[in-house]
Order: C-alpha cells, then structure tokens, then sequence
C-alpha cells in the first residue's frame, strides 16, 4: 500500500514517515502544497495523509484540487484545528477522515486500514482469497490455517493482488504500491518477490497473465 | 453624584421660590404705598366731608362700624366734641396734615385739620393697610406657587422623555458580549450623547481588535503547542514499537529532540506572555550595553565553537550606559545570537557591534548565514511566523519576543543585508532618554 504523507511540520513528518514504514506502507512525504499538487498529478496512491497548515497552499485548497480532479484515494485528515466547523468543511471538501493532533499512533492506523478496506470495497477487516487469509492489522498471514511468515514486502505484494482476487494486476502497479521514491527499485524485484512467494505457496497461488500482469484467484 | 434629574428639579423649584417672594415682595411693598395713599386721601375726604359747624359741648359719641378707624373733633376750647371710636382716645396733634405716630401699642396714620376753630382729627390703625398688603401680596404669590408642582411633574416628565436614549444606550450597551461588539447607533441620539456614543463605539472597536487578536493568538497557540506534542507523541509511540538496536537508540535520540522542542515553544510562550503583561517602571535600570553584549556573546560561545562559527563583539569605545530592563535586553540579544547561529552555516561568522549615536544606540548582529527575503522581512515579526522553507524547525515566537521587548525600550529595528555573505543584518536602535514608562 502506498501512502502519500503532506505534512509541513519536520519533526511530525518524520515521526510519520518512520512510523508508517515501520507499519509496512510505502510513504512519501511532501512538505507544502505545490509537492502535494505535483505528487498527485499522477494517481498512485491509495491513501492521503493532509495536514491542513501548509505553506504555499493550504491543504484544503489542495483536497479541493484533488477532488476536482477525479483523485479517487481516500483523505485522511491530520490537524491540530479542532472547531467543528473546520471539521465539516474538510469533510465535505471531500476527506474520509479527520484526525485532531495530537493523535494515538493506533488510532491513525487503525483508521487507513479502516479507510483502506472501504475504499476496497470491504468491510471485513481481513483479506482472503485462494484459501490465504491476511491479517493487515496484525500482519499475520495463515495458509489453509496455517500460520506463514513473510517478509514485508512479500507480504504488501499479497496484500495488493488479495484487494480484488481474480483481478489482474500490472507489475507497474505492484511496483508503485511497494515501493516509495526514496527506495531504489531494481527492474526485477517484483518477479524476484513473485518467485519467494510460489516457493511458499505452491507454483499457482500466484498466476502470470503473460503479457499484462499477475493474480490470485478468489477460489481455487 | 446626585442624579441629574434631582438636580435639575432642586434648582428649578428654588429659582421658582426666588421668583415668588421677589414677587411677593414687591407686591407687598406697591400695594403697601397704593393702599396707604388710598387711604390718605379717604382720611382727607372723611375730614373735609364732616360738618364745619358742630357746636356741642357735651361729647358724642357712636360706635364705628370699624375699630380700626377713629374720627375725633375737638372745640376751639380744646374740648373732644366728638369721636367716633370710645375706645381709642387719641390724643389732639397740633401738627396739621398727615402723619404716623404711635400709641395704644400700635402705628397709626392720622389726619388733622383745624377748621373754623374746630379740629378734626381723623385716624385709622395702619395694621389695616398692612393686612390689605400683605392679602395683596399673597395673591402675587399664589400663581407661583400653584406652578410648582405643576413644574415639577412636567419638568419630571420632560427629563424622563429626555434621558429615554440614555437608557437604550445603556441597555444597548449591556446587550453587547465579548462575541457581539458591533457600534452602537447613533441615529436618534440627541447631539450630547452622541459625542458619548462615538467614544463608546471607538473603544468597543478597540476591544474587538484586543479580542480578535487574543482569540487568534489561542487559536495559533492551540495549533503551535499541539504540533510538538504530535511529534512526541508519534515519535514515542514509534520507539516502543522498535527492538532493535542501533535503531532504537536513534529513535530515542529523536525522542529527547522533540521533547526539547516542546519545552522550548513553552518557555518561549511564557516569555512572550511575561513580556507582553507590561512590567513596571521599577525595572528599568541604567546599564552598561557594552557589557550586556559581552556577556551574550560569552554565553553563546559554545554553541559557535560547536558549529565552528566566529562569533566576535565589537563593542563601542566608551562604555554607554542606558535605560533598560536588563532581563529582557538579555533575552533580545539571546534571540538574536541564537537565530544568527541557527541561520549561519559551519564555519561562518556573526558579530555583534554596538555604535553610538546623537540620540541613540544602534546594537547590530550581522551574520553570513541565509538571510531573509525583503519580502518576509515585514512578517517574520508576528508570532508563530516561520520563513518559508526553513528547515529549522523554530517556535516561531523569538523575533516576535525581541519585538515585543524593543517596543518596551521605545527601539525600533531594521532587517537588513548582512555586508558578510547573503546573511541578516539586524539593527536595533535604542533611545539614549527613554521619555515615558
């Protein structure tokens, strides 16, 4: 899951970004409204994290712009502006969430997973699909009942293809769900983790649609 | 303060008894001399119409109608013919004409004529023209005194009508709350409460400016201090998560930086608080300013040496001594010191100078750090301003502090370029006489 953090505030932005990688999202972090702008020319991401405050264009302006320009993620507002006022202005702007700083760090994610899952279409908190199951809060994952360990990556890679089982999925997308600006990317980590994860789960857990992407059917 | 409808009533009431008794007065005093020249004539036409040729030798006598009045005739052998009155035996004045003596207790207003050897002496008791005046000037006075409360409810009226807007002002007034403080109007206002009503409404404006500015510093605290206290939050919460080492010990470390950050934004508050709640003239004393830079230049050494700057003084040649509040002088120049070093790169320099001037003392820090865009420059005073794309993370409140304390010195200052590098060159021009406290 890949996570565009705006957030003015260095200390805050850091502690974020830290916290949210530790949770196994790729994050980027821009820090005034224009690198917001720019960051969201291109729609790959599946949750925004807004902090209201920023410099150059306030945050408001920017879920506005973001909106009119058929963004689809979910906004999840971070703010220390507290009126309820400033609270239904930016929902109706178009966020899913507000959040008041200071704020638990359980909270906030319990909340993208929360606005993760709806914006799936989901309201089970877990995801399953050719008999895996995956616990995004806990980051377990069980294999016809049995518990498996995986690897961060391996892990966001099963959680990108379970959003829609029996979908396909292009590799640049998997690409862009794992990984943020900041990674540096080699041209065949997705086949190398694509690989790790046949070796765990049997040859076809994971099928290759040659040609456009990767998928994982709904039932075997 | 007696109300000013009481006042208004008191002095009208007593001009109006004024008015009666120099009425009443004077009433008296004209009908007095009317009545008695009535009278004096009456008195000659009593004694002129009585019969020359009475004769008699024996007295005769009747009683008068009227007590008051006595008609006496004596013979030419001095003899009392006749009286009017018994009661009252005047006795015979030689003096012809009119007069006013006194006997029997009382004045009289006598008439004597000597006719053909007789003498006929008419008199009457001026107790009676006295009565007459003073009935006389009671009726003078009656009018006035009917008027008074008749003026007094009317006038009690008038001033009730007329103090109407001085209640709805009032009330007006006191429907207004820290939220409303809209001008009151002053259409329908007589021109002397209007006068009042302009003041009030300035001041009411006034208030709504302190309050504005008082609610929108809660607002910017609100936000400013829950900024910190998110980053410790979050930074805490991110270290329990983290085993292993070296990772938890660089998080720890993160934690200590966002917990000072936190003190620091308080302390600055508090600062800016204590500054802004005015101190007493007490606090001003004279102090050397050459020594007041040497010692902060001495306290932030160890910071320049830690970032390899050259932080040097220069102070002025003869020592200055000045007027101040020698802790806040202290603060204004920490904050300063401390943004120059913040700003400076390694292995840059600041100064600070102290010239002399006609009627001032400029203080200057200059440094060869980034400097600030002239467009800023005008901003960067306001609390919680920080300079677009500063990486430093400050409070936003240390140059809004050194404002605060130059405005209590009466100093002014200036942002200018730094002749070192692109850097800032700050320039704070204290008065030598600081007029007022």
């Amino acid at each position: 899951m890949r996570l565009l953090l705006i957030e003015d505030d260095l200390m805050i932005g850091e502690s974020l970004e830290a916290s949210l990688q530790h949770a196994q999202y790729a994050v980027d972090w821009v820090r005034d409204g224009h690198q917001a702008l720019l960051a969201l020319e291109h729609d790959l991401y599946d949750l925004i994290l807004l902090d209201l405050g920023l410099p150059r264009l306030p945050g408001i302006d920017v879920l506005k712009h973001y909106r009119q320009h058929q963004g689809e993620a979910a906004v999840l507002i971070l703010t220390a502006r507290d009126t309820p006022s400033e609270r239904v202005k930016g929902l109706d702007t178009g966020a899913d969430d507000y959040l008041v700083k200071p704020f638990d760090l359980d909270e906030l994610l319990a909340r993208i997973r929360a606005l993760l899952r709806r914006k799936a279409g989901r309201t089970q908190p877990q995801l399953a699909g050719n008999g895996l199951r995956l616990d995004p809060a806990r980051h377990q994952a069980f294999y016809q009942n049995q518990l498996i360990h995986f690897s961060v990556r391996e892990f966001s890679l099963l959680q990108v293809l379970l959003e829609k089982p029996g979908q396909v999925v292009s590799r640049e997308t998997l690409e862009g769900k794992l990984y943020s600006w900041q990674d540096e990317i080699e041209s065949n980590t997705v086949e190398v983790y694509i690989h790790l994860l046949r070796k765990k789960l049997g040859k076809d857990f994971i099928k290759n649609v040659r040609g456009v992407g990767y998928k994982i059917e709904e039932n075997a | 303060m007696p109300s000013i409808q009481n006042k208004l009533l008191f002095w009208l009431v007593l001009c109006i008894v004024l008015a009666s008794t120099c009425s009443g007065i004077i009433s008296y005093k004209k009908s007095f001399t009317a009545t008695t020249k009535l009278f004096d004539y009456l008195l000659q036409e009593v004694a002129t119409s009585l019969p020359a040729h009475l004769d008699t030798k024996t007295i005769y006598q009747r009683d008068s109608l009227n007590k008051h009045i006595v008609v006496q005739i004596w013979n030419r052998n001095q003899h009392l013919i006749y009286t009017s009155n018994p009661e009252w035996k005047l006795p015979r004045y030689s003096q012809q004409g009119f007069q006013t003596i006194s006997a029997f207790g009382a004045h009289w207003r006598i008439y004597t004529e000597n006719r053909r050897s007789n003498y006929i002496q008419v008199a009457y008791q001026t107790a009676v023209v006295n009565e007459l005046a003073t009935e006389l000037a009671i009726q003078a006075i009656l009018p006035f005194v009917l008027i008074i409360p008749l003026a007094l409810v009317l006038v009690g009226l008038i001033i009730h009508r007329g103090l109407r807007p001085f209640r709805s002002t009032a009330q007006a007034l006191a429907e207004r709350t820290p939220d409303q403080l809209e001008a009151l109007s002053t259409q329908q206002l007589p021109k002397e409460l209007v006068i009042i009503t302009q003041a009030i409404n300035e001041l009411l404006a006034r208030l709504a400016n302190a309050l504005n500015a008082q609610r929108a510093f809660v607002a910017d605290a609100a936000h400013e201090l829950r900024s910190p206290l998110t980053a410790l939050k979050l930074q805490l919460q991110l270290t329990e998560r983290i085993q292993q080492e070296p990772q938890r010990s660089q998080a720890l470390a993160k934690l200590h930086e966002r917990l000072n950050r936190a003190i620091h934004l308080v302390e600055q508050m508090l600062v800016l608080a204590r500054q802004e709640s005015n101190l007493e003239p007490a606090s001003f004393h004279l102090n050397s300013i050459n020594q007041l830079v040497l010692q902060a230049v001495q306290s932030q050494q160890a910071l320049a040496q830690q970032k390899q700057i050259n932080l040097s003084a220069q102070t002025s040649p003869f020592d200055i001594q000045i007027l101040m509040n020698v802790h806040s002088m202290e603060i204004l120049l920490r904050n300063l010191l401390e943004n120059a070093l913040k700003h400076t790169p390694a292995k840059g320099i600041v100064i600070v100078s102290v010239r002399e001037e006609a009627e001032v003392v400029v203080l200057r820090v200059m440094d060869s750090g980034c400097g600030i865009e002239a467009e800023e420059r005008n901003h960067v005073f306001r609390r919680f301003y920080r300079i677009q794309h500063n990486q430093q993370g400050g409070t936003g409140l240390g140059l809004a502090i050194v404002k605060s304390i130059a405005d209590q010195h009466q100093a002014s200052i200036n942002l200018l370029d730094s002749p070192l590098a692109q850097g800032l060159l700050v320039e704070v021009s204290i008065p030598k006489n600081i007029n007022k406290f």
